[in-house]
């Protein structure tokens, strides 16, 4: 008590103290908004791979939306990437051969991610033969798009999680690679008996993509072949809790099929299950 | 096994019944057989079964296979067509969607010796040299885009080109490769209906045999050919487009269709009458075996599909 007491100012000093207290409350909260040292009181901040980076490296969350702006570059000889598109219903032609006309009715390129996002607004989509590059697009385009609005998250329950090859089994069944109707009613099974991704790869090799690394899986089970990568964490869905933002690149043995996905998965209780949060729509794009 | 002179006898007749029927009898005429196989197809038929005439008559009002279109004149063409539009028709060698160096119409170069087994030709017309395909195929394997590429970004960067024709004769053979797996997949493949036929092409040229092994509930509902029970479980996720979707499940739902009209119009031509035999409720997509009387026990009629 005597310590503290002779660290308060004597009778006379009172005033000037006050003062310097109040001018250091409002110089503190300056710093703090204006240097976003708010996240210091965060439980866990965002943090992302740049595999999926369409110019990485990105250093800052806010770089993201440059991603988001930028064209399409590439290196020489390849200039920028330029995808064109056509509304996506020309009519309504059962067995005609309809798609010939979506080349006819080219309106426009898309080679930035917010035309992108504009061109799917507008019910545009990409010729066929470059659907496969529009939807990679797309895909990095939802991840950059998705990692830059990300908050920090004020809780987390998900540790350490990193992705390898045991942790995989773990996922939602939701991320499972679905092509047909059969694959859909499996999910939904698991999904009833509140069955992990685990459940559904019994008969599939799982292997990292590369050594130590702790962000990339591939799960082969003969027939097809699912790509999942741990992109980001973070706050995704704005419930204060820490997410996975987990991407996934699905194709199939001996056929032309590919797939994408982007999903928010999370644990909403210590020691709890993987659950799916959020779907994003990249496989819609283009549609 | 010896032919008895009854069958043989039966035989001529049937013959020569149908002869006259597709060439000599407009009242019997059947506006379901384009070109002239109707003789052939129909005396086939009695040949096999010694068929009365009126059984012939009726079976050949409904056992037919339309054409698939007005603008193709053969199943590998429209199927070829349809390929082109959604797999593309590219003279120079590219990287596709999962990374591989391909040429054509999604046909895969896995390794240089693929690319050196196909003619290309360079600018001139001059034929282009083993070391000039390898060149070409280096630069497009080589190229570290990822996926960040489409087809036409190759068309700059190599020189060499395939004919038109010489990619036909390629699709060609890989369609006949898909047909030997989709036989071995669906044993009764041969005796679909070319809008089912031209439907397993389709699939299995985007997902593989493998993938295309595993819609188990589409693959039962052909089992029993069940064309409308198969367009139905015939989606493909996205990111395939729903028009191709809608192409494949119009092609089963039309050939179900199809099957249901001709049950229609054999019913009436063996019961004489307007009102059905097979209720139109029934809309599994086949007709029953070879067999149907006139009493209206049709319970074993095969549809004839030409090629």
């Amino acid at each position: 008590m005597r310590k503290i007491a002779s660290l308060l100012p004597a009778d006379r000093d009172w005033m000037i103290f006050l003062g310097k207290l109040i001018k250091s409350t409002i110089l503190c909260c300056f710093c703090l908004a204006a240097f976003g040292c708010n996240k210091l009181t965060a439980k866990a901040v965002v943090t992302w791979h740049n595999d999926y980076a369409i110019n990485p490296p990105v250093k800052s969350q806010a770089m993201w939306a440059d991603q988001l702006r930028q064209p399409w570059a590439r290196t020489p000889p390849l200039g920028v990437l330029r995808i064109k598109v056509s509304p996506r219903r020309v009519g309504n032609y059962p067995i005609a051969h309809d798609i010939g006309h979506q080349a006819e009715n080219l309106k426009s390129s898309v080679d930035t991610c917010e035309k992108l996002f504009s061109a799917n607004e507008k019910s545009l989509g990409p010729v066929p033969i470059e659907l496969g590059a529009y939807q990679y697009m797309a895909l990095k385009c939802y991840i950059a798009k998705a990692v830059y609005l990300a908050k920090s998250a004020k809780v987390s329950y998900l540790g350490k999680w990193v992705l390898n090859n045991s942790t995989v089994k773990q996922l939602p069944p939701q991320l499972a690679f679905v092509v047909s109707n059969d694959d859909k009613s499996i999910v939904y099974r698991a999904e009833a008996k509140h069955k992990s991704l685990g459940s559904m790869l019994s008969n599939a090799e799982i292997t990292s993509k590369a050594v130590d690394d702790n962000h990339h899986v591939i799960i082969n089970n003969g027939v097809s072949i699912q790509e999942l990568a741990l992109v980001a964490r973070g706050d995704f869905n704005g419930d204060g809790v820490e997410d996975l933002l987990v991407a996934s690149e699905n194709h199939l043995s001996g056929g032309r099929y590919r797939q994408y996905g982007l999903y928010v998965v999370t644990r909403l209780k210590k020691g709890g299950s993987l659950i799916l949060a959020k779907t994003y729509p990249v496989m819609t794009s283009g549609m | 096994m010896r032919p008895s002179v009854a069958m043989i006898v039966a035989s001529v007749l049937c013959i020569y019944t149908f002869q006259a029927f597709a060439y000599g009898d407009p009242a019997l005429a059947s506006p379901y057989f384009p070109g002239g196989e109707s003789p052939k197809i129909c005396g086939q038929m009695c040949i096999r079964h010694g068929y009365s005439k009126k059984q012939i008559e009726c079976e050949a009002h409904c056992a037919f296979d339309p054409p698939l279109d007005s603008a193709h004149d053969s199943l590998e063409k429209f199927v070829m067509d349809k390929i082109k539009t959604y797999e593309g028709n590219i003279p120079y060698m590219y990287l596709d969607v999962n990374g591989n160096v391909t040429v054509g119409v999604g046909n895969l170069l896995s390794t240089v010796a693929d690319a050196q087994a196909l003619p290309f030709y360079k600018n001139d017309g001059t034929a282009a040299t083993d070391v000039d395909i390898k060149k070409a195929f280096n630069i497009v394997a080589g190229s570290s885009y990822g996926q960040m590429v489409v087809a036409s970004d190759f068309e700059s960067l190599t020189t060499i080109r395939m004919k038109q024709d010489d990619i036909d004769k390629l699709a060609n053979n890989r369609l006949s490769e898909f047909k030997k797996e989709l036989r071995s997949a669906y044993p009764n493949f041969d005796e679909y209906p070319a809008k089912v036929k031209a439907a397993l092409f389709d699939m299995i040229f985007n997902l593989g045999s493998k993938k295309l092994a595993k819609f188990s509930k589409m693959n039962t509902a052909i089992g029993v050919q069940d064309w409308q029970d198969a367009a139905e479980e015939s989606r493909r996720m996205p990111p395939v487009p729903e028009q191709r979707n809608d192409y494949v499940k119009g092609l089963l739902e039309a050939a179900a269709k199809e099957v249901l009209d001709a049950k229609s119009r054999l019913s009436r031509c063996l019961g004489g009458g307007s009102s059905p035999i097979f209720p139109l409720s029934d809309r599994r997509g086949y007709l029953p075996q070879r067999g149907a009387s006139v009493n209206g026990n049709i319970d074993k009629l095969h549809v004839y599909h030409p090629e």
